[in-house]
């Protein structure tokens, strides 16, 4: 054979080895495997090994053993001929344990030969048998059904194996029986049984999990750092040139499958109960790769919370508002918690995440307006501020913001000359103002007149700008609203316009004989000029 | 993978058809890789029996955090080893290096299916065992070189050299039987 055509691709080739087992191997693997498996079955811990096994089985065989001591000893004392007749009678009625003394009497009849309690006994041993034969051989069904035997020996038989092997359908049986049951001792039994069977569901839930860690590029447990407890319906989101979000799920397990392009990613975190990771500075950056499994835990700190409620001077509730978070000491740096930040319809809006500490938090009520082309946004309100003081993470503080309507104010920019100039931009914010980006713009227009609006009373940080090149040319405070009902804006001359920062675009345009705005000091400028025909920008 | 999940969950309650199942998914993958290690399908039987009844028997004790694929395959390199081990001792040991012989007598149909594969497994045979693993575990078992380092307790640079000389081998002895 010709060598250099089949092992060209030495590597391929040898990918490509098969064998395939024989057919009596594999008969003779499987039947060796089968008793295996047997083997390990029966080698199940025993119902004593069980029982002791575990703290919460020992509480509860102990009350097991209790019960049945308890259902002995009226067995001991309350014998069949003791006992009125009615009396039976009306335990036959409720299916109660000592209900098998009238079987006792059938057995009797049937069987007058062999002592009765014997017979019991050897019936009752056999039915206890084969109901281990059931927990054996895995049969919850029948285990179920043993459930509501007459007998409660085999009640609690059938109890105590469901546990252990821990079904759902029998945790369902068992809630109900324990509700139905109108034994306080048997009822108690069941729902204790029915907790076990949980909680054996929920450790096989979280192994599964752990399972599944292996196919993950990315997973892990996210956990209270104190408590140890699962961080439910955290964020993560993992970030490299494509973005990837999940969830936490009631055990704290997250991951990220297959679907990742290698990369190294950044982890942001976020949650409302806790402290998530949302400074980009500190997000963990984590190499991921198709072909590896990488498994990073997050213990997280429990966060303080805010119930916000926002409404109007008239009590009704605002929506639409953003509420921005920021440090006193830490000006323009908005805290970012990662969850939503707009109050409904109701004008609600639960603020978690935070860590202990004073923060401002700013509402600005905003609406877009997509109708028109042009996509704007409108407020009718003017943004307030609150402040706040977390102290304890146990503790959801509630907080009202009232948000007024505020006042329109008119007026002119002039400058010392006494004209005026158009396109100037006017930037009005609050002096408390700590967000990094402007409160509210206004233009004046070709005269300089100007009208600001939602302006409540307070000291204001009023700014001028040039509209062609955002150049601050003079920025100034002021109590608002003015004392005359018109707001006059007089730029002093030394405030003018820099000629270095002017453009010279489109001035040539302007039909304004002489005026070069950009050129010329504005205060000498003859602006009476443009008012007669004003520029066409 | 799911599935593999559900597989495991039904054999730690002592389903047999979960372990046929099981068994029946990775026998021939895993029976490869014994066999490209040990180069004698024989042995490869032996390792593959003694892996799926010890992991019957474990059923209940692993918690197997891995998938049970890459479970299985550390349990036939661990075999192997084993093996491996034992047979530098058993040099010595001529008798029981005659019981190997008669062994290998008993009826076999073979399980290597094609003369390729049979060509391959003989030149495999003839490298050394690590050079061996490494490309096995790489080409056969998917690990990654990571991984293996791991296994062979060297640094993944030692295991992409023992990969490289282990090809280049490979390749100089299957150019020569194809000279003869």
């Amino acid at each position: 054979m010709n060598a250099n055509d089949n092992f060209d691709n030495l590597e391929q080739s040898i990918s490509e080895i098969h064998c395939s087992t024989r057919p009596e191997l594999d008969e003779q693997i499987l039947g060796d495997a089968f008793a295996g498996l047997d083997e390990a079955m029966q080698s199940k811990p025993s119902a004593l090994q069980i029982i002791f096994k575990s703290k919460i089985t020992k509480l509860a065989i102990a009350i097991i053993i209790i019960i049945a001591a308890i259902i002995g000893a009226k067995l001991l004392f309350i014998t069949p001929a003791e006992m009125p007749p009615k009396e039976i009678a009306k335990r036959n009625d409720t299916t109660l344990p000592q209900s098998f003394v009238p079987e006792e009497q059938k057995i009797e009849q049937d069987l007058q030969t062999k002592p009765v309690t014997e017979n019991i006994k050897t019936k009752l041993n056999t039915e206890l048998k084969q109901i281990m034969d059931m927990f054996a051989a895995n049969n919850i069904d029948g285990l179920v059904s043993a459930l509501s035997d007459r007998r409660r020996e085999i009640k609690l038989a059938a109890a105590i194996y469901l546990a252990k092997i821990g079904d759902e359908r029998a945790s369902e049986m068992l809630r109900k029986l324990s509700s139905e049951s109108s034994d306080e001792e048997l009822a108690n039994m069941f729902s204790i049984t029915a907790s076990l069977i949980q909680k054996r569901l929920e450790e096989e839930k979280a192994q599964q999990k752990v399972a599944l860690v292996q196919e993950a590029v990315l997973s892990g447990f996210i956990t209270d750092i104190e408590t140890g407890e699962a961080v439910i319906d955290a964020n993560i989101a993992i970030s490299s040139e494509k973005n990837y979000t999940t969830t936490t799920d009631e055990n704290g397990f997250y991951y990220f499958e297959n679907a990742v392009d290698d990369g190294n990613y950044r982890i942001k975190i976020t949650s409302k109960e806790y402290v998530g990771i949302t400074e980009q500075e500190k997000y963990p950056v984590v190499y991921l790769s198709k072909d590896s499994q990488v498994i990073k835990h997050f213990r997280l700190e429990k966060a303080c919370m805010i119930d916000l409620l926002v409404i109007d001077e008239v009590n009704e509730p605002v929506s639409n508002v953003r509420i921005f978070i920021t440090k006193p000491a830490e000006k323009n740096k908005i805290i970012d918690t990662g969850s939503g930040q707009m109050t409904d319809e109701k004008g609600l809006l639960l603020l978690g995440g935070l860590r202990r500490g004073t923060f401002n938090l700013t509402a600005i009520h905003k609406i877009t307006n997509e109708s028109t082309d042009i996509v704007e946004t409108l407020t009718n309100f003017a943004p307030e501020r609150i402040t706040i003081k977390l102290e304890n993470p146990n503790v959801i503080e509630y907080r009202e913001i009232i948000l007024k309507k505020g006042a329109e104010i008119q007026g002119q920019v002039q400058f010392t000359d006494g004209s005026s100039e158009d396109n100037l931009i006017i930037s009005v914010q609050p002096v408390w103002w700590d967000l990094p980006f402007k409160a509210q713009n206004y233009t004046t227009d070709y005269d300089g007149k100007f009208k600001l609006e939602n302006i409540t009373d307070g000291t204001y940080q009023i700014k001028l700008k040039t509209k062609d090149d955002n150049n601050d040319i003079f920025s100034f405070q002021a109590e608002l609203p003015p004392k005359d009902e018109f707001f006059i804006i007089t730029v002093p001359q030394d405030m003018n316009i820099p000629d270095t920062n002017i453009p010279d675009v489109n001035i040539a345009d302007t039909n304004i004989p002489d005026m070069n705005i950009p050129d010329v000091n504005i205060a000498d400028s003859n602006i009476s000029d443009s008012n007669a025909e004003p520029p066409d920008f | 993978m799911v599935e593999d999940k559900l597989l495991v969950w039904k054999l730690r309650r002592g389903d047999k058809k979960a372990l046929r199942q099981i068994y029946e998914k990775y026998k021939d993958e895993l029976l490869t890789i014994a066999t490209s290690l040990l180069s004698e399908t024989n042995e490869a039987e032996d390792v593959l029996h003694d892996v799926f009844t010890s992991f019957a028997k474990a059923a209940k004790q692993h918690q197997l955090y891995g998938s049970i694929r890459s479970y299985l395959i550390i349990s036939v390199i661990n075999r192997i080893r084993d093996r491996f081990r034992k047979k530098m001792y058993q040099v010595v040991e001529l008798d029981r290096a005659g019981q190997i012989e008669t062994n290998s007598n008993r009826p076999e149909k073979t399980a290597i299916e094609n003369e390729k594969t049979q060509i391959l497994v003989d030149a495999l045979a003839e490298i050394p065992f690590k050079q061996r693993e490494v490309i096995i575990l790489h080409l056969k078992g998917g690990m990654k070189f990571r991984e293996i380092a791991e296994i062979q307790n060297a640094s993944i640079n030692t295991i992409r050299a023992r990969y490289q000389y282990g090809l280049d081998k490979l390749r100089s002895i299957l150019n020569g039987t194809i000279v003869e």
